[in-house]
């Protein structure tokens, strides 16, 4: 490891001369190369995770749209290019893709969004490669998590503690003592419900009736119900993946398992999963990230959250996802960044312009300068209930905005 | 004739009334090695004049092509079909991440790692090797399965979020790259090179004994047990390398990926294709499961039928692999692992 210095010096000239002469053969001319802005955007698109993505095509479309005549950054005009991958849902795959997407697409940032298995690894090839990346849909807890110091990755989102604090003012609100059922699989989300929600019931002074870390895809969850019962779990406090919410749920109806208050974290974000559970779904309260209903609008054309939505289901005939606001964001935050940088093509000006980024998004308002810690912007965590809509549907209605009051209550908490 | 096996050769050794010679090496086994040390060379020197680009790709390639030859040596040679590899291929990762965490510069500690795959195989060999055929398949699947439960149970390795490999920001991106290069490019020589001698040492005979029939084999005074400990203690030890640079190379692992049953899959996948026992096959097969992911990755869930179609495919119309059915007509031996005995009175 003596010959770190010599043989780094060697290879970084003749590794840099090739990189240069092998982007030049691959794109158009070299020249066009050097003046387009290219931003990778990485996201599970099939697999498992093919939920998050599904609104990927339509997003990526309205801001194609809205850059097409290019970015002036520094008195100079660009082209921009945006470059998509999909992750297959796999954690390996989407580290290959962010490998290729520096190497082969030589891109000026990176883009990922949705669960760890997509932030962490695209987060960390960024980070060793020194390309700027921003990332969003996984809490900054599990995104921060035992990795860094961070240089180049940044993360805009919520905060798992906060969701906690934000569900256990919510259980308050019924009065008295009570016991909070926790369904927690053993998967990341589970993992990190555990270890906020079981202190934070300790600290109410209520009792907490823990599943224990049930493998995702179980079919059988009466001994769980029937633990829940006998304990007399009033609250319910869920992070299940969607097919397994609808297996318990429909088992806990069938055991006449009926809670006051049913809380359920990602599972029940997504419309298709209400609409499964039919008549079931309604009254279970979810976390709200982002909605249809939140008061702002795109900085890259002023399209309105509600307009996005509507353009979404215009487009595709498919109800709005809660993803669709932060994968917009963060095309939002990339180009105020690359604005701001004074040079698109420096990737430490872009990664420190990131890192100076405060302003409003379709999604709402992001402050990198602000913490919870560095290189992160927190995103606030409302919540939501889902009630039957007229037209045979649910909606997810806002009840509770203590962390963002400038997003309009949509109606109260009503106990099942 | 080339002898397939040990018996083989000994039939013909006491049926001979005359006197007859033992050709192991051939005109076309030269220039196929010598031919390999310069594409091995060519390829050691990609970095400087191929750049990242063309490293990342052949990164997996190599991984892919360690794990085939590795794979082989106990499937092909000593008739021990795994389904759990991947169980080495997580031990590996996460004894780099152990390492690393320690303080060691990653690059450096990837011997150290493959080595804990390798020790740790050795306890596991006694419990697992005591089970044969779809029993011990299915014995090794569970190992993984257990690895991957205790990882995820351990708060210290990261639970089921994965970690990220440490002590690499510190070096420049360039060089990274360019190492973790050359180590997927030793590890997969080392393997192909390994599996090669051992094939041809008095380990491969006895190893092709106890895969034809282990009962006879042990009454010709074949070490069965010992024969097949080797084969599996050995393969673990490379699968734990080739662990721990994939994880060199993704910078992350997660227990539900590295511990999956879809590495075992495609190490059989590679290995049947290819022409299962024997040294060229597993590479044949590799480029071929290499290229078709890089060709049908953009269908997506229609990669997976498709490679279905393509192994369902070559197992119907060239049961021996595509090497084995090319190569086995025709008489051509790239890498000599047999004994072609001819009379000479």
């Amino acid at each position: 490891m003596e010959t770190h210095p010599s043989r780094r010096a060697f290879l970084g000239v003749l590794g840099t001369a090739a990189l240069t002469g092998c982007s030049g053969g691959l794109k158009e001319s070299s020249g066009g190369t050097g003046g387009t802005i290219r931003i990778g955007y990485v996201s599970p698109r099939t697999g498992a995770l093919a939920v998050f993505g599904e609104s990927d095509d339509y997003v990526v479309g309205t801001v194609r749209e809205a850059v097409r005549k290019g970015l002036t950054v520094g008195g100079r005009s660009y082209p921009v290019e945006i470059v998509t991958k999909d992750t297959q849902s796999s954690a390996a795959r989407a580290a290959e893709v962010a490998a290729e997407l520096i190497q082969r697409d030589a891109v000026d940032i990176v883009l990922c969004t949705s669960t760890p298995d997509t932030t962490n690894p695209v987060s960390d090839q960024c980070e060793a490669a020194g390309v700027p990346c921003l990332a969003t849909i996984c809490p900054w807890e599990i995104w921060a998590g035992g990795r860094g110091p961070f240089t180049y990755s940044y993360l805009y989102f919520v905060g798992s503690r906060e969701e906690t604090d934000v569900f256990a003012g919510l259980w308050r609100r019924l009065g008295g003592d009570h016991v909070v059922g926790g369904l927690w699989p053993n998967d990341v989300d589970g993992e990190v419900y555990r270890r906020f929600v079981t202190p934070k019931v300790k600290e109410l002074g209520w009792r907490l009736a823990d599943s224990g870390a049930y493998a995702d895809g179980s079919t059988d969850y009466s001994s769980i119900i029937s633990a829940f019962v006998k304990s007399d779990v009033d609250i319910l406090q869920a992070t299940p993946i969607p097919p397994d919410w609808v297996t318990f749920w429909r088992q806990a109806h069938q055991n006449r398992f009926r809670p006051k208050m049913v809380c359920v974290a990602k599972a029940m974000l997504f419309p298709s999963v209400a609409a499964t559970l039919g008549p079931l779904a309604e009254g279970i309260v979810s976390p709200v990230w982002w909605s249809p209903s939140f008061p702002y609008k795109s900085s890259l054309d002023g399209t309105s959250a509600r307009d996005l939505a509507q353009g979404y289901r215009t487009a595709t005939g498919r109800q709005w996802t809660p993803p669709m606001g932060f994968n917009h964001g963060l095309f939002e935050i990339a180009v105020a960044a690359l604005r701001a940088s004074g040079d698109p093509k420096d990737k430490k000006a872009v990664a420190a312009a990131i890192g100076r980024q405060k302003g409003e998004a379709v999604s709402g308002r992001y402050d990198f300068t602000a913490g919870p810690m560095k290189n992160v912007s927190q995103a606030p965590d409302l919540l939501g209930q889902w009630r039957a809509n007229g037209s045979g549907g649910h909606d997810l209605v806002i009840v509770d905005n203590s962390l963002e009051p400038a997003i309009p209550l949509q109606g109260d908490l009503r106990p099942l | 004739m080339t002898a397939g096996t040990g018996g083989g050769a000994v039939t013909a050794g006491t049926a001979a009334e005359g006197r007859f010679a033992v050709r192991r090496w051939s005109r076309t086994a030269s220039v196929a090695a010598a031919g390999s040390v310069v594409a091995v060379a060519a390829l050691a020197g990609v970095p400087y004049y191929a750049g990242t680009s063309a490293e990342q790709p052949l990164v997996t390639l190599f991984c892919l092509v360690a794990l085939a030859s590795l794979w082989n040596l106990m499937a092909g040679f000593a008739g021990l079909t795994s389904f759990g590899q991947q169980a080495y291929l997580g031990a590996g990762a996460y004894a780099l991440y152990a390492a690393a965490s320690m303080g060691l510069d990653p690059f450096a500690a990837i011997p150290l790692a493959a080595a804990a795959a390798g020790v740790l195989s050795l306890p596991v060999s006694f419990a697992v090797l005591r089970l044969s055929g779809g029993h011990f398949a299915v014995a090794t699947w569970v190992l993984a399965e257990i690895l991957r439960l205790a990882v995820t149970l351990a708060p210290s390795a990261g639970g089921n979020t994965g970690v990220s490999l440490p002590g690499v920001s510190g070096y420049d991106a360039l060089l990274r790259q360019a190492l973790t290069y050359w180590w997927a490019l030793a590890v997969a020589v080392c393997s192909v090179a390994g599996v090669y001698a051992l094939a041809r040492s008095r380990f491969g005979l006895d190893a092709r004994a106890v895969h034809s029939d282990p009962v006879a084999a042990a009454s010709a005074g074949v070490a069965v047990g010992r024969t097949r400990r080797w084969a599996y203690c050995l393969s673990a030890f490379g699968t734990g390398a080739v662990g721990a640079v994939l994880f060199a190379n993704t910078l992350y692992t997660q227990p539900g990926s590295v511990f999956g049953v879809q590495h075992s899959v495609a190490m059989m996948f590679m290995v049947v294709i290819g022409g299962i026992g024997t040294i060229e096959g597993p590479i044949l097969g590799a480029l071929v499961f290499f290229a078709l992911q890089q060709a049908l990755s953009g269908y997506g869930p229609w990669y997976l039928v498709l490679l279905g179609a393509a192994g369902i495919a070559i197992t119907l119309f060239a049961p021996r692999g595509l090497w084995g059915s090319l190569a086995a007509p025709r008489g051509w031996s790239l890498f000599p692992i047999g004994h072609h005995i001819s009379g000479t009175s």
